[in-house]
């Protein structure tokens, strides 16, 4: 008998376990390789490609969409695209940043739940998403009009002017972003926060620790790995 | 005389359960105090509640005349071990050890000679490097015990900390602890449901019940004396024989047992398997003839089962007995407990 391991109270092997757990993701696999990874595949050959006067593609490979990315446009040299590029790196980095900040206190909220109730909370979380993404977002855009308390309450502070509404602003495209994202991190993050340990973080309030320091070693060690998900 | 550690009037509710109920706790300088009882009992509440990490509905705790009720567990000069060792995955064995001192801010150098003499107290200076996930639980116990003691808490508290181990080692274990505990003095209260490690290492047992104190006393008193039914049959086995007050003893049905200080009318006596005597004869008192309905040879002893009242003797296995076979056995006076319910 080789290498028989037992699982979860089963005795197996770990092939068959291997081979159990590819059958269970395949169709998962199939699904994100046809509809995602092939297509953003193709995408990288369109990229050498060139455009035709009525916008379609024509097959001739050069590097000029590249340039044009780098700046060197039509016109001369400008850092346009660049900017853009680079803005949208900051806008997605801060909305991680927000996202992880604002997840945290929510998990650890949603786990100290009675078992009960928690599912309840998760629930609440996913809702919105069964909400098409764009249709939310005009929603953002309701909000945010100038006849709205939000945007009543800002131009009477003096951030706006009056009348006016509160987009499109750095302001709005965060608060879109984050709503949207936010259950992407809150659900990895939960389901690490809920495998906690509480008895460390009782063995480090008896060993004197002080709330950082059992945040630091009792807690943080744990839902690490949950945040390249992040 | 005076108490390391004393808690009055222990009351603590979770909703609509009652884990505690009016419970005085006493425990005296270096004593090796036991909480014992069977799940749910209340005991580890209790222990949280000394340790800080539960706060009592009400009553009061009090370490060497300091009122500790409202301090939370970092300002509490008690250490736990836990009942899964709770040893932080991602630091060595060092560093979980120095943790409590590293909390406190002890210079670097007084921690190191520290860890090393308490890694040397539990045998476990080889693996300082190792990682927990890298030690068996035998090992990990010790350094969760190392971890506590490093410390030199007031009080040591410790959860069932050998549930977790082999029968095999859990008796090594136990006998260990003890003498660890008797060479440095230190107060400890356990927490098990195991009336071998009670008996084995503590100098008082307190028996808990349903959130209250049944009995308190050395093991040999909680083993030889036990004050009612439960705690008779918790430690131990015990016969138990339903009788009515008569002059100079019961009766039951056994007959007539001579014993003293029986003071209700009608009650429970106690015997432990291993006081009741295999005579050849009729003895002069507390004799009780009977078939025996099975005999059990166990090695170093012989369980015999009585038809008789349903008695259960335990013998030296030199004599042949078997099924069938009718035997004398004496009740000796001084054996028969008088329980009050």
């Amino acid at each position: 008998m080789t290498d028989t391991v037992i699982w979860y109270g089963e005795l197996t092997t770990s092939r068959s376990l291997l081979r159990r757990g590819l059958a269970h993701l395949s169709p998962g696999i199939a699904w994100t390789l046809v509809f995602l990874a092939i297509p953003m595949l193709a995408l990288i050959p369109v990229g050498f490609a060139s455009r035709g006067s009525y916008g379609q593609i024509v097959w001739e490979f050069t590097w000029n969409n590249f340039y044009r990315l780098l700046g060197y446009g039509t016109f001369g040299w400008s850092p346009d695209y660049l900017i853009i590029l680079g803005r949208s790196c900051v806008v997605a980095a801060v909305t991680t940043i927000i996202c992880v900040l604002l997840s945290y206190p929510l998990c650890f909220y949603i786990a100290c739940k009675p078992a009960r109730k928690r599912y309840f909370w998760l629930t609440l979380v996913i809702i919105p998403f069964w909400t098409n993404l764009v249709i939310r977002t005009y929603a953002w855009l309701l909000v945010l009009a100038p006849q709205m308390p939000l945007a009543k309450l800002a131009s009477f502070l003096g951030f706006i002017a009056p009348d006016a509404p509160l987009y499109p602003t750095p302001f709005a495209v965060y608060l879109g972003m984050v709503g949207t994202f936010l259950p992407f991190v809150t659900m990895p993050l939960y389901a690490n926060v809920e495998k906690l340990d509480w008895s460390l973080v009782e063995a480090a309030r008896d060993l004197y620790s002080g709330s950082w320091r059992v945040f630091r070693h009792a807690i943080l060690p744990r839902p690490r790995r949950a945040w390249p998900w992040a | 005389m005076e108490y390391s550690l004393e808690a009055y009037a222990i009351y603590k509710n979770y909703g609509s359960v009652t884990a505690l109920t009016n419970v005085d706790v006493r425990v005296r300088p270096g004593e090796f105090f036991t909480l014992l009882g069977p799940s749910g009992c209340g005991k580890t509440t209790l222990l949280r509640i000394i340790a800080g990490l539960e706060m009592p509905d009400s009553g009061t705790i009090m370490l060497r005349g300091n009122n500790l009720t409202s301090l939370p567990a970092r300002e509490r000069n008690v250490n736990t071990v836990f009942q899964n060792y709770a040893l932080f995955p991602h630091l060595s064995v060092a560093d979980n050890v120095a943790f409590g001192l590293r909390s406190r801010k002890f210079p670097e150098e007084v921690i190191g000679s520290k860890v090393h003499a308490a890694l040397d107290m539990v045998h476990m200076t080889e693996f300082a490097a190792r990682m927990p996930d890298q030690l068996s639980g035998g090992q990990q116990q010790r350094v969760a015990m190392a971890r506590a003691l490093v410390n030199e808490p007031e009080i040591l508290l410790l959860d069932e900390p050998m549930s977790a181990l082999d029968a095999k080692l859990r008796t090594t274990v136990q006998e260990e602890l003890r003498q660890l505990q008797q060479r440095l003095g230190i107060t400890s209260i356990l927490v098990t449901h195991d009336q071998d490690e009670a008996l084995t290492v503590s100098d008082r047992i307190a028996v808990m019940n349903k959130g209250q104190f049944v009995q308190v006393g050395t093991p040999m008193e909680i083993y030889e004396r036990p004050c009612n039914r439960f705690v008779a049959n918790f430690l131990g086995k015990a016969n138990i024989i339903e009788a009515t007050r008569a002059p100079g003893g019961v009766q039951s049905e056994l007959g007539f047992l001579q014993v003293n200080g029986v003071d209700w009318e009608t009650g429970y006596l106690a015997i432990r398997p291993e006081r009741v005597r295999l005579r050849d004869e009729a003895p002069s008192v507390n004799g009780v003839q009977s078939r025996v309905r099975d005999a059990f040879y166990r090695g170093d002893h012989l369980d015999i089962w009585l038809e008789a009242g349903n008695l259960r003797l335990r013998t030296a296995p030199h004599r042949a007995i078997s099924s069938g076979d009718t035997v004398w056995v004496e009740l000796p006076a001084e054996a028969l407990v008088v329980l009050h319910d």
